[in-house]
């Protein structure tokens, strides 16, 4: 069965840390506890051993969370749980931290089934691995439920070139709905500072200013009526994720989405990979650049109000996903996908198609 | 899944960059559509075919439609150009020449001078080998310039103050310079990345042209940056940490020092329509800038060049076109500095922007770690793992790592990096060139 297959990059990566490993067997931990050295902090180049890197790797995300005002105390608060190592840890930390150092918040995990045979069962499997492992509630919210479409079915539909679009559209909105039913404060995600700097580069790729302006917020919120996001990642590197998961041995689900991954953001990617490997430091400056730019003030700013058809978050009329699903049940998956002119066109030769074929009963 | 960033991001990968049909760039044997006189020679992408007159027409008018908005340029204005040779170079320089010799009415004036500033100080050590190609440089420099006699050119280096004409540069007075140059290429060598030694050079080269133009009494530097340079410029210096300078960097105007002010009056153009207005005017120019061409090895802004070329070759191909256009709408974050007394003289504006506290000593523009938490995380990864020690507990220590932390941002027992913005922190890591910067 491949089913369980790890990625590529995580089995070299683990390979070369275990050959770091060997020749770093002499140096002591740089915390000076006294412990041998056993691993190599791929953030700083800082040999510690295991139990000084995990104490680091915590108070990083715990500083993180105090300086920025992440949580207040009592709140009831979402992780958004995919099953892949950035929730997995996200959740196995937040447990920790929250213990220690006496948060006093309701943590619950929030998964979203897309309804993709093979892949999302196979995840979901290690979500409620997670929860019974954190005993932490579970709420499983499914495509099929919110809008009465698998993505199964939606790429039966519209075939493979768009069905991120979708995919994305559907899963942002679904979790601001889950977030709704379970009463929570905000959602908490796993998106990590890799993550956003390649988020950084995509969004100056595609032109994205309204994006570009609010992609690097640790704590992103649309207003009155909705429930805030917030990244407490935000400064984690992937790298080091992976090796707390592996040293901690936390189970986690590891392989991409079996409809065509995204060959642009695939570009991206590997572009930051590469700018890595010549300056490990560029993730955290590609955030500290993306901080820093302002944007002209004719450049008008998204205004993220209410969708008055579903009323989710929105920064236009009718959202993203109601437009997307009037196309799904129409029959016109094309329909979101254009411009919004197209759209309107389409919309309305169907209708007179539509009125046509009543009077010709006639 | 495609799970990144949803909620920051617009899933719809790089449709946007591509375009409808990969446009045939074919000319059939037909009459321009904008005249209907002459044939046409040249099809511009998301244009139709035109003839050579309205093409020319059309990029000059592009270069005047830049230069004119910004309503910046007078009669009186004394220009620097940097002049290095390349392709854009000779066609901005046409360009110029043309208009001045317009019929009045349309006719642009002010005082242009030209330099040429010679970076060869750091390609090679020895003297023979130097001598020789400064030389041969010079002389290339010169033939080009016999196109556009009526300008005269000065020399000068990225690391010395000399304002000679071109034309009078002697063996001697070279060898001299390369004597005089052991310092600054000294301090070149000892940055450790091919990264930060590009990203020195691309300061130095400005803070020369800066000495120039306040010795030859110009208020505005005209550099040549085309599209595509503006876009690779954008994306490496946002790796670069530089975000904070960004729209300096890559805009029109850069007026972080108000009495200098640097413009890009080529800013709109493409490589296509350089390339061919130099190719129709049978326009002669160096085929290549850099004496140092590391141009293989892998550094932040050669990878982003190679990245942004194989996208635009490989079926993304506007994607010069978005980048750039996001480099339009980013606005600057500094107040420029005024320049009391012109104080522009390097030393003596340093001291002066000392005064202010706030400026990078380097590049000129505003320090930006003050409240970046970013920065303070960065540290405190650093700090942390020094000092966190399993067996320890309990918030004591962690307030000290607070602090380091806040101290090691601010760089408050780092009398050097005090004075230097987080990009050109990066350029000098470990090395101590106090000396040099100050
Ligand atoms: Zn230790
Ligand atoms: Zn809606
Ligand atoms: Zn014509
Ligand atoms: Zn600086």
């Amino acid at each position: 069965m491949m089913k369980f297959k790890i990625t590529e990059v995580v089995v070299t990566f683990l390979s070369r840390l275990y050959c770091n490993t060997s020749l770093i067997m002499v140096v002591l931990c740089k915390a000076n506890c006294g412990n041998k050295g056993v691993l190599k902090r791929p953030k700083t180049s800082d040999v510690l051993c295991k139990e000084c890197f995990f104490k680091a790797f915590e108070l990083e995300i715990h500083e993180t969370i105090t300086r920025n005002k992440l949580f207040k105390s009592g709140q009831r608060v979402a992780i958004a749980a995919s099953g892949g190592k950035d929730s997995t840890v996200l959740a196995h930390v937040m447990k920790v931290l929250n213990e220690r150092y006496s948060y006093n918040l309701k943590l619950i995990l929030l998964s979203i089934d897309e309804g993709i045979t093979g892949y999302r069962d196979d995840s979901l499997e290690t979500v409620k691995q997670n929860r019974d492992d954190y005993q932490m509630e579970l709420k499983i919210l499914s495509y099929e439920e919110l809008y009465g479409w698998t993505m199964d079915r939606i790429v039966e539909q519209i075939g493979r070139s768009n069905n991120c679009t979708f995919c994305g559209v559907f899963r942002r909105q679904a979790l601001d709905r889950g977030a709704k039913m379970l009463e929570v404060d905000c959602v908490a995600t796993g998106h990590n500072a890799d993550d956003i700097a390649e988020t950084v580069l995509m969004n100056i790729l595609r032109g994205d200013i309204a994006r570009l302006r609010r992609c690097t917020d640790i704590c992103t919120s649309g207003g009155e009526d909705s429930i805030p996001r917030v990244k407490p990642l935000k400064y984690t590197y992937e790298k080091e994720i992976v090796m707390y998961a592996h040293f901690k041995k936390l189970v986690y689900f590891s392989t991409e989405c079996i409809f065509a991954p995204n060959a642009y953001r695939g570009h991206a990617r590997a572009f930051l990979k590469d700018l890595e490997k010549v300056r490990p430091s560029v993730i955290m400056d590609i955030i500290h650049s993306g901080e820093q730019m302002r944007f002209k003030d004719t450049i008008k700013k998204q205004i993220r109000g209410i969708c008055q058809t579903c009323g989710f978050v929105s920064s236009c009329q009718p959202c993203k996903a109601c437009i997307l699903l009037e196309g799904l049940n129409r029959g016109l998956p094309k329909l979101g996908i254009g411009k919004k002119s197209k759209g309107d066109r389409m919309k309305a030769q169907q209708d007179l198609e539509k009125l046509h074929r009543v009077k010709n009963d006639f | 899944m495609c799970s990144v960033a949803e909620a920051d991001f617009g899933d719809e990968g790089g449709k946007h960059t591509m375009l409808k049909d990969v446009a045939l760039n074919a000319i059939e044997d037909e009459n321009c559509k904008k005249c209907n006189v002459d044939k046409c020679v040249i099809k511009l992408d998301f244009k139709e075919a035109m003839c050579l007159s309205c093409f020319l027409y059309y990029v000059r008018h592009k270069f005047r439609a830049t230069l004119g908005s910004s309503k910046i340029l007078n009669r009186q204005s004394d220009v620097l150009f940097d002049f290095k040779g390349t392709a854009a170079d000779v066609c901005l320089l046409h360009m110029i020449k043309f208009a001045f010799e317009e019929e009045t009415y349309k006719r642009l004036s002010f005082k242009l001078k030209l330099v040429f500033v010679d970076e060869n100080c750091t390609a090679t050590t020895n003297t023979e080998d130097a001598l020789r190609n400064r030389m041969t440089k010079i002389q290339e420099i010169k033939d080009i310039l016999q196109q556009f006699p009526s300008f005269t050119c000065c020399y000068s280096t990225i690391a010395d103050k000399i304002f000679d004409d071109i034309s009078i540069i002697s063996r001697e007075k070279v060898l001299a310079l390369i004597e005089s140059e052991k310092e600054f290429s000294s301090v070149y060598h000892s940055i450790d990345t091919l990264s930060s030694k590009q990203d020195f050079m691309e300061i130095m080269r400005k803070n020369a042209l800066r000495d120039t133009a306040h010795h030859l009494n110009c208020s505005y530097i005209f550099l040549s940056d085309i599209s595509v340079d503006l876009a690779k410029k954008l994306i490496s210096n946002i790796a670069l940490g530089r975000g904070s300078s960004v729209s300096n960097d890559v805009g029109f105007l850069d007026d972080r020092i108000s009495c200098i002010k640097i413009i890009r009056p080529l800013k709109d153009l493409n490589q296509h329509e350089v390339d061919s207005y130099v190719q129709f005017n049978n326009l002669k120019f160096c085929s290549f800038s850099n004496f140092s061409s590391n141009d293989n090895v892998a550094s932040i802004q050669n990878l982003t060049s190679n990245f942004i070329n194989q996208l635009q070759k490989n079926c993304y191909n506007s994607t010069v076109s978005t980048v750039y256009k996001c480099s339009n709408k980013i606005a600057s974050n500094n107040e420029t500095i005024s320049c009391q007394n012109n104080t522009i003289n390097s030393k003596m504006a340093r001291s002066y922007i000392t005064d202010m506290n706030q400026r990078c000593l380097l590049c000129k523009s505003i320090l930006d770690y003050h409240h970046s938490e970013t920065l303070y995380a960065i540290e405190f990864s650093r700090c942390v793992s020094g000092q966190i020690a399993a067996n320890i507990e309990g918030m004591e220590n962690l307030e000290r790592i607070r602090e380091s932390s806040e101290n090691a941002k601010n760089s408050i027992e780092n009398n050097r990096n005090k004075f230097l913005c987080h990009g050109c922190r990066n350029i000098f890591p470990e090395t101590n060139q106090e000396n040099f910067i100050f």
